[in-house]
């Protein structure tokens, strides 16, 4: 019943790599901004929580009309010729992802912090043995923002089939391989695609979730 | 005073989900309109929402429509979750009918394809002396074209001249790209990437003024070119849930009352559809 073509392969490989391309990137720009944020407990740093927790909520699609209009050939970066490629769908991607891994990294190290500065101080480190401490304490949480973030680009269509235009052989994903299957009845094809969608997120949740228990103190 | 403060509370959810779920069963009743599935281009050239409110003022049926591919909208027909489909794409309609699903068949109108790609024209589709011979040009200077591939009246016209050329898509190299989406996506992604592609006159028409790297190269009225819609009533011998009546209704004032409509409509100055009803409802 469940149609096999050859397209699929290069479809999932493509999704693989968008999607952990993107989460790498964000990763690496949100868990050092988090921590950073997340260790500073001052007033005047609430305007920059809430402005980035209303992008923690940014819908994809918005994001996808935000690059998109970036990208086109009319648009301010239209030169770089990156609109409909798979590093225009990355970009989309970071932009999505980010702000979840960084949200979530900055609440876990500003709980860790407040749990164990007191006794950090009372047993005589200073500012930066602190940091140490509150990170190594908050891997877990870090990690769990980083699978959040995945789970996100995985299971993201509106930003990617806008950047990308799913454009047959380079830049169609499963997401929007099952949208556009969908619009020409192709039902079989878009279960088989769902399948493979579902044992990816297992896989990688499941390593995830053995590397959390590892980092758990 | 505590346990009565968290009863008003429980007193206000209970209300509140009560309400909800009142909202969501009425907006669940049965419909008290026909639903048709159409193709992207009826909706994208405002042809059905000019000419919808003028068959329900004229005859107090409501027609609500989605507008999906040529695909989608027969297998929506096929599996009776709408009363009618308005399609282009003959030889499926023809199997539609065939096979029970659709009641019968009227002919409405035609538009036209064209041929629309860079303003450079680096294939020289402009001076092409026919709709083949642009076809033989964009191939010849491997010039990059995108195909809709998604299976639509446009795709299965655009597969046909191809088939005229006696060349095979499946063996075109890299500037053969399939977006698998509809027209107004598809002139998108041509207009960002430099390439051509076959439209429908009437999206063309409705989209040009954002599409400023495209031009139309290719326009004649050739019998090849000519883009056929029809309208079909679900058969309710197949489905008897459907509201064959009003359905049947709408196809006939279609062929009869619409088609004065239908010469009258314009997209941004252009005449787009010709009438030529005709049909067996």
């Amino acid at each position: 019943m469940l149609t096999v073509a050859g397209d699929i392969v290069g479809i999932t490989l493509l999704s693989l790599l968008v999607c952990a391309t993107s989460t790498l990137i964000a990763t690496l720009i949100a868990v050092p901004v988090g921590v950073a944020l997340g260790l500073r407990e001052v007033g005047s740093q609430r305007l920059l929580r809430n402005i980035l927790f209303t992008l923690y909520g940014l819908p994809p699609v918005l994001a996808g009309l935000l690059v998109f209009l970036l990208l086109s050939r009319s648009g301010p970066l239209g030169g770089l010729s990156l609109l409909y490629t798979p590093l225009g769908m990355v970009i989309a991607q970071v932009v999505v992802v980010t702000p979840i891994i960084l949200g979530i990294t900055m609440s876990v190290v500003a709980t860790v912090e407040r749990r164990v500065k007191e006794t950090a101080f009372v047993l005589g480190a200073d500012r930066w043995q602190l940091s140490v401490t509150v990170v190594r304490r908050g891997l877990a949480g870090i990690v769990t923002a980083v699978m959040v973030g995945f789970g996100r680009a995985i299971s993201e269509v509106g930003a990617v089939f806008i950047v990308g235009g799913h454009i047959e052989g380079q830049t169609q994903v499963l997401t929007t391989t099952i949208i556009t299957d969908i619009s020409q009845a192709d039902y079989g094809h878009a279960v088989s695609l769902g399948v493979i969608l579902l044992v990816i997120a297992a896989i990688v949740y499941s390593f995830l979730y053995r590397l959390q228990e590892r980092t758990m103190p | 005073m505590h346990f009565q403060f968290a009863r008003r509370w429980l007193v206000v959810l209970v209300a509140a989900a009560v309400a909800l779920v009142a909202i969501s069963a009425y907006l669940s009743l049965p419909r008290a309109y026909v639903l048709l599935a159409t193709t992207t281009s009826t909706r994208d050239t405002g042809l059905l929402p000019y000419l919808l409110p003028q068959f329900t003022a004229k005859t107090g049926i409501d027609v609500r429509y989605v507008a999906v591919g040529t695909g989608q909208a027969l297998d929506l027909g096929r599996s009776g979750d709408v009363d009618v489909v308005m399609v282009h794409a003959p030889l499926l309609e023809e199997a539609f009918v065939a096979v029970g699903d659709g009641l019968c068949r009227n002919l409405i109108m035609y538009n036209r394809f064209v041929v629309v790609g860079p303003v450079a024209d680096p294939a020289g589709v402009r001076s092409a002396a026919n709709a083949t011979d642009a076809f033989l040009r964009i191939h010849s200077t491997s010039a990059r074209f995108e195909s809709r591939a998604d299976n639509s009246g446009t795709y299965n016209k655009e597969q046909e001249i191809w088939a005229a050329t006696g060349l095979n898509p499946s063996t075109f190299g890299s500037w053969y790209e399939k977006t698998n989406q509809g027209m107004g996506q598809t002139l998108t992604i041509a207009n960002e990437r430099n390439a051509y592609t076959l439209s429908d006159d009437g999206t063309w028409y409705a989209r040009e003024g954002s599409l400023p790297y495209l031009g139309l190269l290719y326009a004649q009225d050739e019998p090849v070119l000519q883009n056929q819609y029809s309208v079909i009533p679900v058969n309710p011998a197949a489905h008897p849930e459907v509201r064959s009546a009003q359905a049947v209704a709408f196809a006939r004032w279609l062929v009869g009352d619409g088609q004065a409509l239908i010469a009258a409509f314009t997209v941004n100055g252009h005449a787009i559809f010709t009438p030529n009803g005709a049909g067996a409802c």
